[in-house]
This record gives structure tokens, sequence and C-alpha cells, in this order.
């Protein structure tokens, strides 16, 4: 622990020179607006921006990125208390209190509230980096590719299971992306597979244009298929010195800032759309330990601190498995895999030994992101809130300009926006469905890892597949994930019947 | 509801036959040395009986629906702003190397606010000329992205 405090202070030493400050607060404040913007969210944002940090060095470029991710966050809480229209589906919850205390004039608290929620959760977020990413890694060294092939297919039952509105449905999808990803040359033999002669096809699909459609065109052409008059929006925008909340606020947020922060950084270390679940779970516990839970609904900031710190919270611990186990558990974190991938870093748990100052340069910068958020996103919440006036109709065509741009500049290439286009397309109708596009994307990224892994496994048993289930760690998530397939039938089971089939009911949406 | 299902479940069948049929043209080779068609074929028998079960689910709870309720309801708002939408893009993408990217990028802002709004064509026409020269300064000249120039060097 105190080694790592000390890298730690060393991390703070890269993370506070001046370039790498300059962009930090380029991606806080360029996630801020994605977030606040409709039409785009962090996972197109994120996708979007991989070809500014082409330039950059792999330290700088994830520190911008990673400030993107939490930035999109916290913009997205905006325009939840603004406009009861959530920025980021972990932001759903926070309609709930949040507006309806912009409602009764208590906008101000409200945003004042998630952003020191968002800060007290990111600082102890970063003790609990510090204390779970080093053991967590050298744990991880026991891993064989059986381990990693299980751990990935542990990874995709359980957001399977979280994500959407049927199991199948998103098991579906991880499939169709676990196939997509096998589009070009094959990682062990190297012959071309499903690429139709196509000189485009044998680097594979790019996923930054699956990213940008599924999530970024696809969003658009849903709000374009909404009515002209669900293109505008009322915006309730507070003065700034409506911002401050009062003691008797920060006595009641304290607690559930906490309470959201345990629950966050949990969550978040397991497979699935944590900040998602974390907030739901957040808001829940908030809810049962009320002694007011009347008040829930009605603007309680409860509602608004638990879930926005849990919020937080799960966003810093994903990057746990990311940057240890080299496994994103959620699309944005698959996205900054692909852009560590770009930018030459391999994560997995030699990553703290081989490239110290870029895992401990980001998760200082981190800490630095959400103290430039809070310092200030505060005051600019009423430029933030004037940038919701423009008319989705005026924005929504800048979003594709900026789509088609982002995406011929990742490989100066047109070939990729048909792709971005074509994914945009399935994006639409996916959504009609309610076939979810995260699972989709995740085994697009992880696809050819998981490849790698199922084949390597397979060679050292000679092709014994008892192997998966020899080696106790594999046996473990085998079983954790036989148990997350279970459950859902389990729970099918005791429903009455009449009463429907796997759906779970309406997922959050933005 | 049901209806989309069903028809998702469908496109997603057909997409795993695809995947297998095009496997089995690869070398499978076997398990303990796998040749580069047996992990997609794999996948693919699995895509398929999950979209098999899907399928047959949704089109009888769909039976079931459409007997008690008669024809279930279409989705509210209009898909020809949408259609719209996609054939700019493809546009786009079709015309970009040809005709450079700052007109493309006023043209293609133009034609998406004329589909969202078509009456306001001179507020229109101003807010694309002004995207394809702000765009064009900043991606090109600021940020140095290699756009291509097209016919008239733009």
């Amino acid at each position: 622990m105190l080694e790592s405090l000390q890298q730690l202070a060393g991390g703070f030493g890269i993370a506070t020179t001046l370039p790498n400050l300059f962009y930090c607060l380029t991606g806080a404040i360029v996630g801020t607006l994605i977030g606040v913007l409709p039409g785009i969210g962090p996972i197109a944002g994120i996708a979007l921006l991989i070809p500014a940090t082409f330039s950059l060095n792999p330290t700088s470029a994830i520190i911008m990125l990673a400030g993107i991710y939490y930035g999109a966050m916290y913009g997205g809480s905006t325009t939840s208390i603004l406009l009861n229209v959530p920025g980021e589906t972990a932001s759903v919850i926070t309609c709930i209190d949040g507006y309806r205390m912009a409602q009764k004039g208590r906008a101000g608290p409200a945003l004042a509230i998630c952003a020191i929620g968002s800060f007290i959760a990111g600082s102890i977020g970063l003790l609990g980096l510090v204390a779970f990413a080093p053991p967590l890694a050298r744990a991880a060294l026991a891993f064989g590719p059986a381990e990693y092939f299980s751990l990935m297919v542990f990874g995709f039952i359980v957001l399977s299971n979280v994500t959407g509105a049927s199991l199948l449905k998103s098991l579906m999808m991880a499939l169709i992306g676990l196939i997509i990803g096998t589009i070009g040359l094959d990682p062990v033999k190297g012959d071309a597979r499903f690429t139709f002669g196509s000189m485009s096809l044998l680097s594979g699909i790019e996923f930054v244009a699956v990213a940008i459609g599924l999530f970024g065109i696809g969003e658009v052409l849903s709000n374009v298929e909404k009515t002209a008059v669900l293109l505008d929006g009322k915006v309730l925008v507070p003065r700034l010195r409506e911002l401050f909340p009062s003691l008797e606020d920060l006595r009641k947020s304290i607690k559930a800032m906490l309470r959201g922060t345990l629950i966050g950084f949990g969550v978040g270390l397991v497979p699935g759309p944590a900040p998602v679940i974390a907030t739901y779970a957040a808001y829940m516990a908030e809810k049962r330990i009320s002694k007011h839970p009347e008040e829930f609904g009605q603007g309680a900031i409860e509602g608004v601190a638990g879930p926005e710190s849990a919020n937080n919270a799960a966003c810093q611990a994903a990057f746990i498995p990311l940057f240890v186990l080299g496994i994103p558990f959620a699309p944005p974190t698959a996205i900054l895999l692909g852009a560590l991938l770009i930018h030459g870093v391999t994560p997995g748990p030699m990553m703290i030994k081989e490239s110290p100052e870029l895992f401990w340069g980001v998760i200082a910068s981190m800490y630095i992101g959400n103290f430039i958020l809070l310092l200030l996103n505060l005051p600019f919440v009423p430029l933030f809130a004037n940038i919701l006036r423009i008319q989705k109709r005026i924005l929504l065509p800048l979003v594709i300009l900026f789509c088609i741009t982002g995406m011929y500049s990742v490989n100066n290439s047109v070939f990729d926006i048909w792709v971005m286009l074509l994914f945009g397309g399935i994006g639409f109708m996916a959504g009609k469905g309610k076939f979810e596009g995260a699972p989709l994307l995740l085994g697009l990224v992880l696809g050819p890892r998981m490849e790698v892994a199922f084949r390597q496994s397979l060679m050292i048993s000679h092709g014994d597949f008892s192997t998966f289930a020899d080696r106790p760690i594999s046996l473990a998530f085998l079983l954790a994930t036989a148990l997350f397939l279970i459950i859902p039938i389990f729970r099918l089971g005791l429903k009455r019947p009449g009463k429907g089939g796997a759906s779970k009911g309406p997922a959050p949406t933005n | 509801m049901y209806r989309n299902d069903a028809l998702g479940g469908a496109l997603i069948f057909l997409f795993g036959a695809l995947t297998v049929y095009l496997s089995l043209k690869m070398p499978l080779g076997t398990f303990r040395a796998a040749g580069p068609g047996l992990f997609p074929l794999c996948l693919g028998i699995l895509l398929l009986v999950l979209s098999s079960i899907f399928t047959l689910a949704t089109g009888l709870r769909l039976r079931q629906d459409e007997r008690r309720e008669g024809k279930p309801a279409e989705g509210t708002g209009s898909v020809k702003p949408v259609l719209g939408f996609m054939a700019v893009i493809a546009f786009a993408a079709g015309f970009l190397e040809h005709l450079g990217y700052a007109p493309t990028a006023s043209i293609v802002v133009m034609a998406l606010l004329q589909i969202l709004g078509g009456s306001y064509w001179r507020r229109n026409l101003v807010i694309s000329l002004a995207a394809g020269a702000v765009s064009h300064f900043l991606f090109v000249r600021w940020l140095q992205i290699p756009f291509p120039q097209g016919v008239l060097g733009l």
C-alpha cells in the first residue's frame, strides 16, 4: 500500500505537468459538453475524439479520453436535472428527484450536490483504486488463456443479464459482435476471413465506426424520428447565486454520498453497465434507508446525492478491470481499451510495472479531473444550460457532420463512413426492437482476444475442453456464469403463466 | 413490439445461418489445432440456436397477442426523415472525395436542416455555409487532418 501511495505521488507529478493538466481540462470540458448535448453520448464521444489524440503520447491521450468519460457522466446529470432528459443512461435515476427539485426552483442545489457527490466519490474511489489495483494485478498474473476465456464468458453473461430488455436479446447481440470481430485476418494463422476479397476488410471492422454508428448515428436517427414537438424542450436555468446548497442539504446528502460511493465502487468492479446499475442500486438503498421514503420522487436531495456519487465511483472502479486484466466490462472502457491498443499500450497485469507512468498518471489525473469539474462546472452551469437552448433541429445535423468528420479522420477512409452508416441503421433498428448495442460493441472489441484465449487453451490442453474446468479460477468463473444463466430461468419459472417471458421490463433509455 | 422482435429474431437467424455457411467454407482444423473457420462456426451455431428459440417464442406470443387484441399498434413517428438522414450520410460517403471536405460539409448540413425544418431555408443556408467554413478551418487548417480536396480544391 505504501509503495502504491508513493507511485501515486509520482502519478500526480505526471498528471500535474502543464500539457497533461491541459488535456485533463480539455477532456473534462469536452466530456461535459458531450454529456450535455443530446444525440451523442460518452461512447460515441470518446470514439470520435480518438483521432484527436493520435499526435499525443499514450498517457496524455488516455488522460484526455478518460476526462471525456467522466466529464460526460457529469454533463449527463445536468440535462437530467434541468430538462428531465438524461444525457446518459446512468443519469436516468437522477431525473426522478433532480428534475422535481428543479421544478421547485432548487436546480442549483441539485447540480451542486451532483458535483460535490461526484468529487467525494472520486476521492474515495481513488483510494479504492490504489488499494485494489496492485494486488489484483499480482493475482491476475496467475491467469492463463483458460482463465481469461472463462472471465470473458462470465463478463458477457453478466452484461447480457443486466443490459436491455431480455437476456436472449443481449446474448444474441454479444454473439453478433463476436462474429463481426472475426472479420479480417485470423489472429493465430493470419488467414483472411469474411473479407470477400476486400482490402478494406482485411484489418477487420473498425470498432470506432461501429461505436459511432450504434451510439452516435443510431441515437440521432431515433431523435429524428420523433415528432417536431419533441425536438424542442423547455430549459430551467438556475442563476449563479442559486447554485449553493444549504447546510441542511449538505447534512442530508453526505451519508447518501458515502453510501453511493461504496455501492458504486463495488458494482464498478463487476462486469456490466456499472454506472446504470450503481445509480439504480444507490437510489433504492437510499429510499429503503430513508425515514421519509415518501419524499423520494418528489425532490429528495438524497435521491440525487446517492446515485450521482455511485455513478462516479462506478466509472472509476471500471478502470480496474480495464487496466489490471486488460478486459473492459462496459462499452466506454471497451472504447478506451481500443484507444490504448491504438497507442501501442496493452493493458493487463504487467501494465503497472511496464507502464507505471501511464497507470498512475491516468489515475492521478482522474482525481484532478474531478476537482476541475467541481471548480469549473458549477460557475458554468448557466452556460451549459444555455447550450441546451439550441434547437435539436439545428444540433442534430451538426452532430452528424461531426460524426462524418470524426469517422473519416480515424483512417482517412470513406469505407469507414459506410460502415458507420450501416451500423447507424442497425443501431436505429435495434433500438426500436430494444436490442441493446452495448453487448455487440463489447463482443467486437473482445472477440479477437476471446478467440485467441479459446484457441490457446485448447492448444495447450491438446483439444481437451476439461481444461476450463480443471483450473480453479476458470472453474469459479464458469460456475458464476452458470449461476447468472440459471437465475433468470429460475425467475421465469416463478412467474405466473401469461405474465410474460424473458422480458425484464423497460430498460432506461436516453 | 413482438412484431419487431420476431422480425429481429428472423434477421439474426439469417445472419447466424450465413456465418455458419461461410465458416464451413474455411478450413476448420481440430479443437487441438483450430483452423480459421472453427471459432466463427461455433459462434454461428450458438447464434442459430439462440435466435431459433427467440424467434419461435416471440412468434407464439405474437400470435396469442393478435388473437387477443387484433392487429398490434405500430410505432409513432415518421421514418421519412430517418431515411433522408441516412441518404445524406450516404451522399457524404459517396461524394466526399469528389467534392472535397468543405463543400460536402455544407451540403450535408443544409440537406439535414432542410429535412428537419424546410421552411427556414435562408437560416439553414447561413448555418450550413458557416458549418462548412468553421469545420474546414478547425479540422483541415488547424488540426491538419488530410481531408480530400475535391474538384474545387477545398
